[in-house]
């Protein structure tokens, strides 16, 4: 059952988050284009032992912006004609199951934010999760699948905890 | 003790037949729960609460072959929750303490919701561990600033036999089809609910 493709459980927005959000400006904001960058590893599919890990939503720069999406459009802040977009390059996207006692997920992304030609923040940054793992490939490999969501939604509370980019969305 | 047995648990642990728990996500697709077209019907603040504890505890309920599947089940529901209230109420907000009066107050928050999440699985299957029907029961009380309740509700969403050619290759899909069809029909309770509009 392990050795085949599986898909990324979808992402749900955060309420905190959405309320850090809401707390955090008004100004409305648009998505602009989420890429794999040269490179990276992890942004078509991971790889968890035998098993492949595909995304609900195309490629994995897609499920960030999904991710994205959600926050902003639950806090009212999302407009397609909006002054201020919101862009991202991937650069790496892993689970790693481990062999014991701790598995590890990392997600590292340049997220871009202009107004016009302005660019108002230019940032990389990495979110990383741990969790408690599996030698057993069928409880490893589930919970590994599990972790993904959480992963995104810690990069999200990274780029969140910034204030140069609360500043750069106001 | 023989030298077989630790093979054939060795054996067990490979198959996944050792009655471990397998994690899963039961998280809704909140694209069952769009927006409401012409924007939330009440016009209040209103706030919900789930503890600490319930938003970190992984729930544990049978699968197939023996095994079982856990999942964050508050955590996993909280944005539903969350779209559900947004759906009827003007403005939601995350409740951090429901007896601090003060602060409930000085926030313009006039409903506290507090729910109590439960959850069925089976397996249909002995030889897969993903359940195949799958039943997620939401107890929802509403109570004012003071603590007095108002209202409360409680629906379940099921999902039944879904076959096992879907369930392995989504581990979750039944919890998640669960926790969607309860989430509409709490959606539906509060608007349905004359208490709440008063």
């Amino acid at each position: 059952m392990a050795a085949c493709t599986q898909t990324a459980p979808p992402f749900t927005f955060s309420p905190a988050q959405v309320q850090v959000l809401k707390e955090n400006g008004s100004d409305p904001l648009r998505l602009g284009t989420f890429t794999a960058g040269e490179h990276a590893t992890g942004v078509t599919g991971i790889t968890l032992r035998s098993a492949t890990l595909a995304s609900p939503y195309g490629d994995y720069p897609s499920y960030l912006k999904e991710a994205l999406r959600q926050e902003l459009d639950e806090a009212g802040r999302l407009a397609p004609n909006a002054a201020i977009e919101v862009s991202g390059v991937m650069t790496s996207n892993n689970l790693n199951t481990g062999l014991a006692v701790t598995g590890e997920g990392e997600l590292e992304a340049r997220i871009i934010v202009k107004r016009g030609e302005a660019t108002l923040y230019n940032k990389s940054l990495l979110a990383k999760t741990t969790w408690d793992t599996s030698f057993v490939g069928a409880v490893a490999i589930p919970r590994a699948i599990t972790e993904y969501p959480r992963l995104v939604s810690e990069f999200i509370a990274v780029l969140l905890r910034d204030p140069d980019f609360l500043a750069a969305i106001k | 003790m023989s030298f077989r047995q630790p093979i054939w648990l060795l054996l067990a642990a490979f198959l996944g037949l050792s009655g471990c728990a397998h994690p899963i996500a039961i998280s809704p697709n909140l694209g069952e729960l769009p927006h409401t077209a012409n924007g939330p019907p009440i016009q209040k603040k209103v706030g919900y609460y789930i503890s600490d504890a319930d938003r970190a505890k992984m729930v544990k309920s049978p699968g197939g072959g023996g095994d079982f599947v856990e999942y964050p089940l508050y955590a996993n529901l909280e944005p539903g929750l969350y779209r559900a209230l947004s759906n009827v109420f003007a403005n939601v907000s995350v409740i951090k303490d429901k007896n601090d009066i003060r602060a409930l107050t000085d926030s313009g928050v006039s409903l506290v919701f507090t729910p109590v999440i439960t959850t069925t699985s089976s397996s249909r299957n002995i030889a897969f561990w993903p359940p195949t029907d799958f039943s997620v029961t939401i107890v929802c009380t509403a109570t004012d600033v003071n603590g007095k309740q108002i209202w409360e509700t409680s629906v379940t969403g099921v999902n039944d036999l879904t076959s096992v050619s879907t369930v392995i290759h989504d581990f979750g899909v039944t919890g998640r089809n669960a926790s969607e069809a309860a989430l509409r029909k709490l959606q539906k309770a509060l608007e349905d609910a004359p208490e709440l509009r008063q």
